[in-house]
């Protein structure tokens, strides 16, 4: 009996204050170089995380490292997903627990579509699958929402997009996936002015409904005006040299690194 | 020779056949052997078994719609055998005199002048047992338009298969022969397909080489009249200890000839493949435009491929393009998939199946490229 009341107290503890993704001291490794050296970094469901940092820093290694890309050696830290230790999990395993990444450089596959693509990611968390034919309806919506073709879904995974159809195809992924913890890499790099308010709009929409942690890497200030930043972390040489709020992203944006750097 | 032995076909069909037997006897196993080191060596093969052992008991089925002819070598008279078998011959090596020293099984197919046929002929040939050999004549007149569909399959009791095709598509004619092989990992499998291509027509050829211990695939397209065009299409999966020999040529024997081949395949496990493009462009042969692609995908360790493009082009006045890949799953491939919550080995699956799908959707029924996807998948989850 006292076992039952310990455990159901636990678990309540466990969700309230423990929905949270914890990097702590991670080092990161990539064909023998430590890319990453000791990076300990917190983030909240519902909040915006913005990373920043030079060329070279180490932003997209730490993004690869926290999916579970096997080429990205994790030599010491730990990564804790809701409580549960996950460093040592594959990338479907962590995508189940809630993780997403959207690529800097999403891949082209030919001879697979869209639509095949999507729905077995889907299909994979849920115990209830979509036939093709309720797949379909919810795909429509949510490329209704990006303002994406409905021809969209008939061509091979990113084979011929353009720059901004393939980040585009990255949110439409966010958006039927729903995480709970989403790291953007460069979700912006070479998307028109409207297509970024488009792809901000369905970013924070699926954020405020699912309360979801979003994680991104940038350049450029204009997708943070629509996504509102609550934290910034400064990337360089593969630590962390600072951190604060949306300012120091506006700071960084008119100073530049150099200020934060030589601090 | 040569000719001795086509007057003789059909006419007294035991006297061509002790010639083709006589051949066969004279001749020298041929070695498969490709330049560069690359042969062939099927040291469990022994063909005197496959005189000893023919089966005489089964037969190809056609199914074929309204209009088509259906005749046996027998109806064609001298003339008609003359032309139609001119293609092939028994002296061209001992595999050949071999297969006409045991051929029983003809099929003639004749698409009538300006008969455009709806839906495809299906020739269908399965082998419960031993040593078999089949003939497929298709002769489309002009302006004929036919789409033809063959499926062979064997049970590990046959022990060796040969077939050859020959296509004559006339003035304005558009054949599609479309062709797939799943023959028991226990059959040898020797085919010679070759077609002659007139003035304006066409044939598309499209192989789906799946099965049999050893297949020996040869595909020849003689481009003989002015805007002749070809173009083929083939794919594969071997598996195990599968060793497939495949070879696809585009004759262009006059000038302004189009074609186009594209080869793409998988070999897993311990299986092995040659492939082997070539293009030929004589030295009269001005304005042609040719095309060959071979892109090949290795999954496994001890999977083997080589892949030989050879292009012989006697004049300068031509398009050609001409290449082969030999490549490994794609690494960041498969974390896309993975990272997206797919398992590693469906995300495999698909990603091999999607390789193969640019030739898996050319073939003319959406029943058809159903098979080949769930064949090629079925393997790969083995």
């Amino acid at each position: 009996m006292r076992i039952t009341l310990i455990k159901s107290l636990t678990e309540r503890s466990r969700g309230n204050t423990m929905k949270k993704l914890e990097i702590k001291d991670l080092h990161v490794e990539v064909d023998g170089t430590e890319i990453i050296k000791g990076i300990t970094l917190t983030f909240h469901p519902g909040k915006v995380h913005v990373l920043m940092g030079p060329n070279g820093s180490g932003k997209s290694t730490l993004a690869n490292a926290l999916m579970g890309h096997p080429k990205y050696k994790i030599t010491k830290g730990q990564i804790i997903l809701d409580g549960k230790d996950i460093t040592k999990e594959k990338a479907n395993i962590r995508a189940k627990e809630g993780l997403f990444l959207s690529f800097q450089y999403p891949t082209e596959i030919t001879g697979v579509t869209m639509a095949n693509f999507l729905r077995t990611a889907v299909n994979t968390k849920r115990e209830k699958k979509y036939s093709i034919v309720e797949f379909h309806t919810l795909l429509k919506e949510k490329m209704k929402e990006l303002q994406m073709d409905s021809s969209f879904s008939k061509r091979y995974v990113n084979e011929g997009f353009s720059g901004g159809e393939k980040k585009r195809a990255e949110i439409l992924q966010l958006t039927l996936l729903e995480p709970k913890y989403a790291i953007l890499d460069e979700p912006d790099s070479g998307v028109d002015r409207d297509a970024i308010e488009i792809l901000s709009e369905g970013i924070e929409r699926v954020r405020k409904n699912k309360e979801m942690a979003i994680i991104i890497i940038t350049h450029y200030k204009r997708i943070l005006e629509y996504l509102q930043p609550d934290e910034v972390s400064i990337l360089y040489k593969g630590k962390i040299i600072a951190q604060g709020n949306y300012e120091l992203a506006k700071q960084i944006e008119k100073e530049g690194f150099e200020g934060v750097i030589n601090k | 020779m040569k000719t001795q032995t086509m007057q003789s076909f059909g006419m007294n069909k035991e006297l061509q056949k002790k010639e083709a037997r006589e051949l066969f006897n004279n001749l020298e196993t041929p070695l498969l052997k490709y330049g560069q080191g690359i042969q062939v060596l099927l040291k469990e093969l022994d063909l005197n078994q496959v005189i000893a052992k023919v089966n005489e008991e089964e037969r190809m089925t056609i199914e074929a719609p309204q209009g088509v002819i259906i005749r046996s070598i027998q109806e064609l008279n001298q003339e008609e055998l003359e032309t139609y078998t001119s293609l092939i011959s028994a002296t061209e090596n001992k595999f050949l005199a071999l297969h006409f020293a045991i051929l029983d099984d003809w099929k003639i197919i004749i698409i009538p002048r300006d008969m455009t046929v709806k839906g495809p002929i299906i020739i269908t040939s399965h082998i419960s047992k031993k040593a078999k050999a089949e003939s497929i004549i298709v002769i489309a007149e002009v302006n004929a338009k036919a789409e033809i569909i063959e499926r062979s399959s064997s049970t590990e009791e046959a022990y060796y298969k040969s077939q050859t095709v020959q296509i004559f598509a006339k003035e304005n004619a558009h054949i599609m022969f479309s062709s797939i092989q799943e023959l028991s990992p226990e059959t040898y499998n020797f085919v010679i397909k070759r077609g002659k291509v007139e003035a304006n027509a066409n044939i598309t050829w499209l192989d789906a080489t799946l099965g049999s211990k050893y297949t020996h695939l040869r595909v020849q397209t003689h481009l003989t009249s002015l805007h002749a065009n070809t173009e083929n299409y083939s794919l594969y999966f071997n598996q195990g200890k599968q060793i497939f020999d495949l070879n696809t040529e585009s004759l262009h024997k006059t000038r302004q000839t189009n074609s186009n081949m594209l080869c793409k395949g998988v070999i897993t496990e311990n299986a092995r493949t040659i492939y082997q493009g070539r293009i030929l462009i004589e030295k009269d042969s001005k304005n042609c435009k040719a095309k060959q692609k071979s892109e090949n995908l290795l999954i496994d360790e001890h999977a083997r491929c080589d892949a030989v493009p050879i292009l012989e082009v006697e004049n300068d006045e031509v398009q050609c393009s001409h290449g082969a890949t030999i490549g490994k799953l794609n690494e960041e491939n498969i974390f896309y998939f993975t990272a997206r919550g797919i398992e590693e080995n469906i995300a495999k699956q698909m990603i091999i199946a999607g390789f193969l799908e640019p030739i898996i959707n050319k073939f003319p029924t959406e029943e058809i490229q159903e098979h080949i996807r769930k064949n090629i998948t079925e393997r790969i989850t083995k």
